[in-house]
Formats: C-alpha cells, sequence, structure tokens
C-alpha cells in the first residue's frame, strides 16, 4: 500500500512537475518577447568619399553583427536600413598600400558629431557598432593616404640622403621647434615632389618623376634614389598662407628672392595660397633654410574675401554672416578695368577670383567669395517676403545703394570681413497722407503679395483732381444704394525695399518702391478716419482700372467700427475710391439654408433675398470635379495630398467646402461674421472634435476655429464666406494609470491560487 | 453495482484533479506573468531616474534670494539633442514634479516611451499635441502618469490634501520655455471622472473661454482666492488616479508682471 502511495505521488509530482516547467518556459519565453520588445527600425546612412577617394579604398556596412558585409564603393545618401538594436557596423577597409587618413572624416550621428574616429574600431574585424536608436548616420570625406613599406616593389631603391633644417622667425612665424605640430604657416616641397611638405607634418610625402616614386620626404631627410637633378642643382617649392609674406629667404646662407610687391604675390596666389620655386639651388647633403616674414599689412593684403549662410543655426559662421531671411547674388565685378557680368566668368578669370554660391533651404547654404583688393563689387541684396534689411555695414566699408532694387556696390578691402546684414519681419505699411485718413493698416493673405522680396506698402493720397464724369459716375454707384459720398481717395500699393538700412531726415528708412496695380488674393485695408461718422454706416466705391483705362465702378462692402471710426474693405485692385455713407439703420438677421440643410446665419440690412451656395469638393469623384468644375487632373492629387499635410495635425480630412453667399443681382455678400451650420453626416458622427480652417488659392490654411455639435449640426463663426476645410478628431483624455497595483494584485491572488492548489494535492495524496 | 460506483467515484475525481491541475498551471503561469512585469515596471522607473539625473546635468537653478527669484538655466540646446520633442521645464511645488516636458505627435506616444524614446511604462511627462508653445496656447495641458513610486506625475494627487493646499508656497508653478520662465498661480484642483471638456486646448474667443474658466473653478475642492479673466492663459496638469477612471486636476493661472508678486 505504503508502495502504491509513493508511486501514486511520484507519478503525480513528475508529471506535475514537466508540465509545469514545460508552461512556464513557453510563458517565460512569451513573457519575454511581450515585455522585451525588440523594436526594428529604419536607419539612413550615408557616406562620401573625398575626391576620388572611392578608388582607394571602401566603406562596409553589416547587419548581422559582423558575419557579413556590405560594400558601399561610392558617395551614397540616405540609404534606408532596417536595424534591430545596435546589430549596424561599419568598417572602414582601405586598398593595399594605402592607410585610412582620418583627419578629415567626420561622423554624425542624427547630426551629432562623432569624435575620436581613429579609435572606435572602423578598422577591426568587427567594425565599429553603431548605437541603437540613432536614426541617421552620415560618414562623410572618407579619405585614404597612400604608403609604401620597404618590401612593396614600388618602393625605389634610395641611394642619396640630403638633411633640411629650417628656422622660420618673423610675425606670426616663430616656432620654437620648426617641426612642432603647430607650425602650419610654412611649407616646402623639392623638385617633382607631389606634396608641399608642411612643417611638423609627420608623414611620408612622394616625391614623384613622370608619376615614378623617385624619393621620400619624411620629416627632415629628404631621400633620393638619385641625386637631384641633370644640373646638380635643386629647385625648392615655397608655400605660405595667401595673406603672408617672406621678407628675407636664405638656403645655405645665399638670399633668394620672394615675392613681396603687392603685384608679385598676386601672380604667386594660387589655389588660395601664396606659392613660389627657388630654383637652381646648389646640391648640398644639408640644407639650411633661414625664413624670416609676417602677415601682409593692411595696406599690403593682396585679396579680401567674406563668407555667407543662409542657415542660422550653424555655428561655423558668425551672425554677422548670417542671412537666413535675405537673399544675395553676384550682379558685377570690375578689376583692373575687366569686367565680369557673371560667376562663371569671374571663377574662369584666374584663381584670384572665386564666387561659391549659397543655395538656401538646400545642404550647402554657405556661399562664398574672394576677389583681389580694389575690385570694385556689384552685389544684389534683398529681403524674403515680409522681411526687409534693417542694418547693412559691411565692415564699416563704405558702399552704393543702386538705381535698381536691390544692388549694392563697393570696393573689396583686403583681408576676411562680414557683410553685417540684418533682415527682420517687417509688417505690411500704410502711409497715409490724406487730410481725411489719420493712419492705416493693411493685411495681405500669406503668399498673396505677387512679389518675392520685401513688403507692401499702401499709401492713400487724397485725389488731387478729377474730372466732372468720373464725378458723376462715383456719385451714380453711391446713390444706387442710398450712399452719398464723403471723399475721394488716391490708394496705390507698393513693393517696398529697405535701401540698405539707412534712414532719412525723418528717421524713415530710404526705399525702393515698385508699384503693384493687382494682387491675387484680396487685401483687407483698414484705414482710420479722421471726422467722426458714428451713427453712419460706410461702403466704398471703387474705381475699377486695367492699367490703361477707367472699366467701371463698383460698390464695396465695408465694416465701420465706431469704437476705434475705422472703416475695413478688401480689395485686391489699387486705384481711386471714394468713401461714402448713409444713416446706419438696423441690421437683421437672416439664416440662408441650401437643399442639405445646411444653413448661414448674419446680419445685414439691405433687404435683399440670398442664396448659399455651399459646394463640398470632397464628395465628388476626380473625374466629376474634372469634368463639372474644370479642376485639372494633373494637380488634383498634388493639390488633395497638400491639403491633408497641412491639415494632418488638426485630424481627419472631412470636407472641403466653398460657400458663397449671393443676393438676388448676384452680388456675393462677404459682411461677416457668419454663423455656420453644418448639417452632419453619418462619416462625422464617429468624430468628437471639429475644426474648420480658412485654405487660400495658394493652400496657405489659417488658424483653425473650433465647432460644437448642436444636435444634428456643427456649429461655429466664421470670418468671412470662401473656402474652408473641416476636420474631424477624436479628443481623448489619455490613461495615465499605473498598473503595478495590478500586478501586485494578480501576483497575491495567483500565489493564494497556487498554494489552494498545493494544499489539496498534499491532502489528496495522505488520504490515499 | 458496487464496481460500477467505484468506477464512477475515480471518473469524478480525475476530472477534478484535472481542474486542479489546471488552476495551478494558470495561477503559476499567472505568478511568473506578474513578477515579470513587476521587474519590469522596476527597471523601467530605475531607467527614468537615471535620465533625470543625466537632464538635470543641463538643469541649474539659483536658489531664490531676498532680493531677486530663482533662476532657471536650462540647456535646452543640449536636451534637445537627446530628444527634440523637448519643449519646456515644469515644476509645481509641494511635489516632486521637477522635469522636463515633451510634446510628441499625438498624446499616446509619450504614455508608453521615455524621454530617451525607449519603450518605458511610466512614459514621460508630455504636452498635448495640440498645444502651441511659441504663442502659448490659452491652455497649456500636460500629462503624466501616476507612478506609484512617486516619480512622473505620482505625486500630482498632494493637490488634493489639506496640507498642500495650507501651504500657499504651493500654489506657484513654473514653467520654463526656450523663450521665457512662466510663472502660474493655482486656482483649482478636483479630482473628476475622466472626461474631455477641460483638457480643451482652442476657444473662440474670450468670452467662451471665461465660462469655461467658471466652469473649472467651480470644480475646485479649495478656494485660491485668485481671479481668473478670459483674457488670461491657464495651465492645466492631469493625471489618473484611484482605477483609472477618474482624474486628479491642476489648473492655474499665467501671472503677468503686474500681478506677479509671490
Amino acid at each position: 500500500m505504503k508502495k502504491k502511495i509513493k508511486m501514486g505521488i511520484m507519478n503525480m509530482s513528475k508529471k506535475f512537475m514537466v508540465v509545469t516547467m514545460v508552461f512556464a518556459m513557453l510563458f517565460s519565453y512569451f513573457a519575454k518577447i511581450v515585455n522585451v520588445f525588440a523594436e526594428s527600425s529604419t536607419t539612413k546612412l550615408t557616406v562620401t568619399f573625398r575626391g576620388d577617394n572611392a578608388n582607394y579604398g571602401t566603406v562596409q556596412y553589416s547587419l548581422d553583427d559582423g558575419a557579413s558585409w556590405n560594400d558601399i564603393i561610392e558617395n551614397t545618401e540616405n540609404l534606408n536600413i532596417t536595424v534591430t538594436g545596435d546589430n549596424l557596423r561599419l568598417k572602414i577597409v582601405p586598398n593595399a598600400n594605402y592607410s585610412i587618413d582620418y583627419a578629415g572624416i567626420e561622423m554624425r550621428h542624427d547630426d551629432n558629431v562623432v569624435g575620436g574616429l581613429s579609435t572606435i574600431g572602423f578598422e577591426s574585424s568587427n567594425g565599429y557598432s553603431v548605437p541603437s536608436n540613432v536614426q541617421s548616420v552620415k560618414l562623410e570625406q572618407v579619405e585614404f593616404s597612400y604608403s609604401l613599406n620597404n618590401n612593396d616593389p614600388e618602393m625605389p631603391e634610395l641611394n642619396a640622403t640630403a638633411k633640411v633644417n629650417i628656422s622660420v622667425s618673423g610675425e606670426e612665424f616663430e616656432y620654437d621647434n620648426p617641426w612642432s605640430d603647430d607650425a602650419t604657416d610654412f611649407r616646402f616641397g623639392i623638385n617633382a615632389s607631389d606634396e608641399i611638405r608642411r612643417l611638423g607634418k609627420d608623414e611620408v610625402n612622394y616625391i614623384r618623376e613622370n608619376d615614378k616614386i623617385v624619393g621620400l620626404i619624411n620629416k627632415n631627410e629628404i631621400n633620393y634614389q638619385y641625386n637631384y637633378n641633370n644640373e646638380g642643382t635643386v629647385t625648392f617649392h615655397i608655400q605660405t598662407q595667401w595673406d603672408d609674406v617672406i621678407t628675407t629667404l636664405k638656403i645655405n646662407n645665399v638670399v633668394y628672392p620672394t615675392p613681396k610687391t603687392k603685384a608679385d604675390l598676386v601672380e604667386a596666389f594660387h589655389e588660395r595660397a601664396i606659392k613660389f620655386d627657388v630654383a637652381n639651388v646648389p646640391y648640398a647633403e644639408t640644407y639650411d633654410i633661414e625664413v624670416i616674414g609676417g602677415k601682409q599689412t593692411q595696406n599690403e593684403k593682396i585679396m579680401g574675401n567674406f563668407g555667407w549662410t543662409y542657415d542660422p543655426n550653424t555655428n561655423e559662421y558668425s551672425d554677422d554672416d548670417k542671412i537666413p531671411n535675405g537673399n544675395l547674388e553676384f550682379v558685377k565685378a570690375v578689376y583692373n578695368n575687366i569686367t565680369y557680368n557673371s560667376i562663371e566668368e569671374v571663377n574662369a578669370a584666374g584663381e584670384i577670383f572665386e564666387w561659391n554660391d549659397g543655395k538656401k533651404g538646400t545642404n550647402d547654404p554657405t556661399g562664398e567669395a574672394m576677389f583681389p583688393t580694389g575690385t570694385v563689387l556689384t552685389l544684389r541684396l534683398v529681403p524674403d517676403t515680409g522681411y526687409q534689411l534693417t542694418s547693412f555695414d559691411l565692415n564699416g566699408m563704405p558702399f552704393e545703394p543702386g538705381e535698381e532694387v536691390g544692388l549694392y556696390t563697393f570696393t573689396i578691402g583686403g583681408g576676411n570681413w562680414h557683410l553685417g546684414a540684418s533682415f527682420n519681419e517687417v509688417n505690411d505699411e500704410v502711409e497715409a497722407n490724406s487730410e481725411n485718413i489719420k493712419s492705416g493698416n493693411i493685411t495681405i493673405a500669406k503668399n498673396g503679395h505677387k512679389f518675392e522680396n520685401g513688403t507692401a506698402k499702401l499709401e492713400v493720397n487724397d485725389v488731387i483732381s478729377m474730372s466732372f464724369d468720373r464725378v458723376e459716375e462715383f456719385e451714380n454707384t453711391a446713390k444706387e444704394e442710398g450712399y452719398e459720398l464723403e471723399n475721394y481717395l488716391d490708394i496705390s500699393l507698393y513693393n517696398t525695399i529697405y535701401k540698405g538700412g539707412s534712414k532719412d531726415v525723418n528717421g524713415k528708412y530710404e526705399t525702393w518702391d515698385t508699384p503693384i496695380e493687382n494682387i491675387d488674393d484680396k487685401a483687407t485695408i483698414t484705414l482710420e478716419l479722421e471726422n467722426d461718422m458714428s451713427g453712419k454706416e460706410l461702403a466704398i466705391v471703387h474705381e475699377k482700372h486695367n492699367g490703361n483705362e477707367i472699366t467701371g465702378y463698383e460698390l464695396i462692402d465695408a465694416t465701420y467700427n465706431e469704437e476705434d471710426n475705422t472703416i475695413t474693405f478688401e480689395t485686391n485692385s489699387f486705384s481711386n475710391y471714394a468713401i461714402v455713407s448713409k444713416d446706419a439703420t438696423e441690421k437683421v438677421e437672416y439664416t440662408i439654408k441650401d437643399a442639405s440643410g445646411n444653413e448661414i446665419i448674419f446680419k445685414n440690412n439691405d433687404g435683399h433675398n440670398y442664396i448659399l451656395t455651399l459646394v463640398d469638393y470632397l464628395s465628388f469623384s476626380k473625374e466629376e470635379l474634372v469634368l463639372k468644375y474644370d479642376v485639372d487632373p494633373d494637380e488634383y492629387d498634388l493639390v488633395f495630398n497638400t491639403i491633408k499635410e497641412k491639415t494632418g495635425k488638426y485630424g481627419d480630412l472631412l470636407s472641403f467646402y466653398e460657400i458663397i453667399v449671393t443676393d438676388e443681382h448676384d452680388r456675393e455678400v462677404n459682411n461677416g461674421p457668419f454663423t455656420i451650420k453644418i448639417k452632419m453626416t453619418d462619416k462625422m458622427k464617429k468624430y468628437n472634435t471639429f475644426k474648420i480652417m480658412y485654405i487660400d488659392d495658394e493652400l496657405n490654411i489659417e488658424k483653425p476655429i473650433d465647432l460644437k455639435v448642436e444636435g444634428d449640426y456643427l456649429v461655429g463663426s466664421i470670418p468671412h464666406l470662401s473656402k474652408y476645410i473641416l476636420t474631424g478628431s477624436i479628443t481623448e483624455n489619455p490613461q495615465t494609470i499605473d498598473n503595478i497595483m495590478n500586478y501586485i494584485s494578480i501576483l497575491g491572488l495567483s500565489m493564494i491560487g497556487l498554494i489552494g492548489t498545493g494544499l489539496y494535492t498534499k491532502k489528496k495524496l495522505f488520504n490515499k | 453495482m458496487y464496481m460500477a460506483k467505484r468506477r464512477l467515484n475515480l471518473k469524478y475525481r480525475r476530472i477534478i484533479n484535472i481542474i486542479v491541475l489546471i488552476i495551478a498551471l494558470i495561477c503559476l503561469t499567472l505568478v511568473i506573468y506578474s513578477i515579470i512585469n513587476i521587474v519590469n515596471w522596476k527597471i523601467n522607473v530605475d531607467d527614468n531616474k537615471n535620465i533625470q539625473n543625466k537632464i538635470n546635468d543641463n538643469i541649474t537653478i539659483v536658489e531664490p534670494t531676498e532680493e531677486k527669484e530663482a533662476e532657471y538655466n536650462i540647456d535646452f540646446k543640449a536636451l534637445k539633442e537627446i530628444n527634440e520633442d523637448t519643449i519646456a521645464y515644469l515644476k509645481v511645488n509641494g511635489t516632486n514634479i521637477d522635469y522636463v516636458v515633451v510634446k510628441g505627435n499625438d498624446n499616446s506616444y509619450y504614455l508608453k516611451h521615455n524621454f530617451e524614446k525607449n519603450l518605458n511604462i511610466a512614459g514621460w511627462i508630455f504636452a498635448d499635441y495640440h498645444n502651441n508653445f511659441d504663442e502659448l496656447d490659452k491652455n497649456i495641458v500636460i500629462f503624466g502618469h501616476n507612478t506609484k513610486d512617486g516619480s512622473m506625475f505620482g505625486t500630482l494627487k498632494n493637490v488634493l490634501n489639506k496640507e498642500w493646499y495650507e501651504n500657499k508656497d504651493n500654489y506657484k508653478i513654473i514653467l520654463v520655455t526656450e523663450m521665457t520662465i512662466y510663472y502660474y498661480q493655482v486656482f483649482s484642483t478636483y479630482s473628476i471622472k475622466a472626461e474631455d471638456y477641460y483638457i480643451n486646448t482652442e476657444f473662440v474667443n474670450n468670452e467662451e473661454f471665461k465660462k469655461f474658466i467658471n466652469k473649472l473653478k467651480s470644480r475646485s475642492i479649495y478656494n485660491y482666492e485668485i481671479e481668473v479673466s478670459g483674457n488670461d492663459k491657464i495651465l492645466t496638469l492631469s493625471s489618473c488616479i484611484g482605477d483609472g477612471s477618474k482624474r486628479v486636476v491642476l489648473h492655474a493661472k499665467l501671472l503677468t508682471n503686474e500681478d506677479y508678486n509671490l
């Protein structure tokens, strides 16, 4: 019996344990997967090689911790790689006889520079492991340097050695150790050596003749395969910085000529450095080179240069060089009586001229210019729309604004200098010169200016004279609606650009003004009246003009604000106007419905009959829109996607309305505000938050207006009637509870359950 | 007959044994599941504490003196290099709320992701994605988890305590953005069943906003004796409480130069 009990217990326990262990393992594995999410993500990889260095080595990447590698053999931008955790690895593999030159290589993780590249493992077998969560890796200016070892078949037999001792002195030329790492001002080369040897640079440079390596320069030793050149002399190549001058050069105590005059220095200017040869130096086993020099004085400086950038956030340029809200263009340069009219002509004219354009909104937003001193340079410097050049000093160099808009001419001075151009946001303005108008303001829709630079200026003047016929036309138009004439105004719109930040005696900026007759979208103009118009209702009569002749007269609705005695109206055309008035009558409320049950409610007092037309363009298919509304099928997708992109943050796109109210004369009403009541469709009913926003013809949207749900309607107030976008979203108060107590409760209850079942099992077994 | 009855009993016992076994396995599974989640919770919470310590390297607070208010120097540039969603810094006296605030593209991402954008059940303190901090909306709404260890908005519920209310120093809330430092004064604290009304961020006009303010004030469990008008701007802090069906809510008024005298 005991044996049976024992067998029974053992069998039950074994089964229990096996099943429990299997289940627990499965669940742990499942829980690990659920709780420790291994997220995969996409990383963008960019690799660029300096010049033709892709011929001298390869970059490799691995996605399986180094088990296999993929080659990148040319410049690659934003390669999308699916990465899990930190399993992206990079290697740089130079070709035979090449090594990685880390000096110029740069790596960024998500635009953060990574330092110490030579120590992080690019050359190890497993490569460099990119940390997880890095979304963008840029490995740029990859470069390799050539090196031979003594066993390499290309290595020449070197049978002659000469030592070079250099002492360098003078302003900014003095160094204790001519081979120190800081000594960069003076460089030398010899005979046909490919590279100009920099003082202190600790690496081998090759001397090649007819592409064949014939010697090495290694620190201060020059090793040759055979002796110098056939005449028993050597030629030294000397290089200094572009603004240096060597006053004395001695080699083995013999003085050699150096460029010292401005003309000589300009001639010696190559690749942004002063370079010249010292030929016919007798061969010697030791060359004692003594150099005395320093910086060119301000009067001696042969070149002037400046840079600019459209990137306001870069640390590589000072604020004086940043012009994020302006635009700089080359117009003309004159040097030594030769005129250069284009950038191509400048860059083709020789090494002393250089112009590199920066490109706004690209990865290359910086520009640079260099000219010999004395060059007369003309630039075009203009602000973006909505901005003005409020100060401009060119480091104190005098400049002349030209007749043409945005042109400035000045003479290049020597050295590095800064634009000192400041572009600031400026509102469109109104210049009220009329006796009847105190002040005003104008609002033009974004991108409705039709000009690319500067701001708008509205000038309001009194009309000086007008023919009797024209006066009669104004009066008749006013009288049709019961108005009387108050005064005539000449309203002109200009595109205005400040001239170099300079101000006149009245403290106003001097400007270039270009007249504008029409704009696409209507501008809203508000004028503060000199005379009190309380108790009156005002309107505007507009004399329409096509640039050549008068084409008619129209009455435009206006809003009079008694509180500040202003009149506000909309127009997109600028010519003669008249303010007209009549006694104010009480406005009545109109509720206009369309066939779908949508409503518009507004107040007016002219007693007309109104019709509401509310079209939802999204209720039509593309084909219907093309046929019915003459929509360009090629533009349909672009417009639709642009609207979705711009309104996406407010919710799902529900409708694209055009809302028009007309009277019996087919004249549009636009004296707001208007209460809009949109009949909800079934599609709208799943949302709880609605917004409506005005959209102009350029697809710019204004600040959204909330609509409330009232029964079957969405209700809100809009300032005018036009095109509107309706969006819907579901606003929920997020659940921010901490579930730890739930887990603890589950743990407690399940422990109780486990103990309970354990006790039951034990009891069962002992009862047997 | 006896044998048949004996076989029937055996059959029932077998069924019961199987049921007990299943219950035991389920309980064991739940034990393992809950232990894993508890450990995960602890790891996540500690992770966030480490992140907070790292963030504090970019925050310098100069204590106030008799002549001057406290100075808050927040290196937003360095913080944005870690997380470009960084939008502000928030401090609420009388609580542990002393955090950098982020703003994502929705109101769910930072419920499950921390400041370094790693999955984390404690999430991070985040502003409503509708909010505009450049022009500072009428109602800036900030959410955070009510974590049991007191991190994130775990101590926001202190505002329902009388001791918290009785200390007037607690009425001041500091919100620092890249532009400036904003000082807010509490005008309403309460708990309420979860709803969307008080997280509204945009209003048609100041009259509508005034009605909104009046409703929020009427809900407060304490009287903070401060006037709030339709022209003012407010800050709302919200977190779950209890079983998650309710919210603890704090509203504070933005102080202007004229009325800031704390």
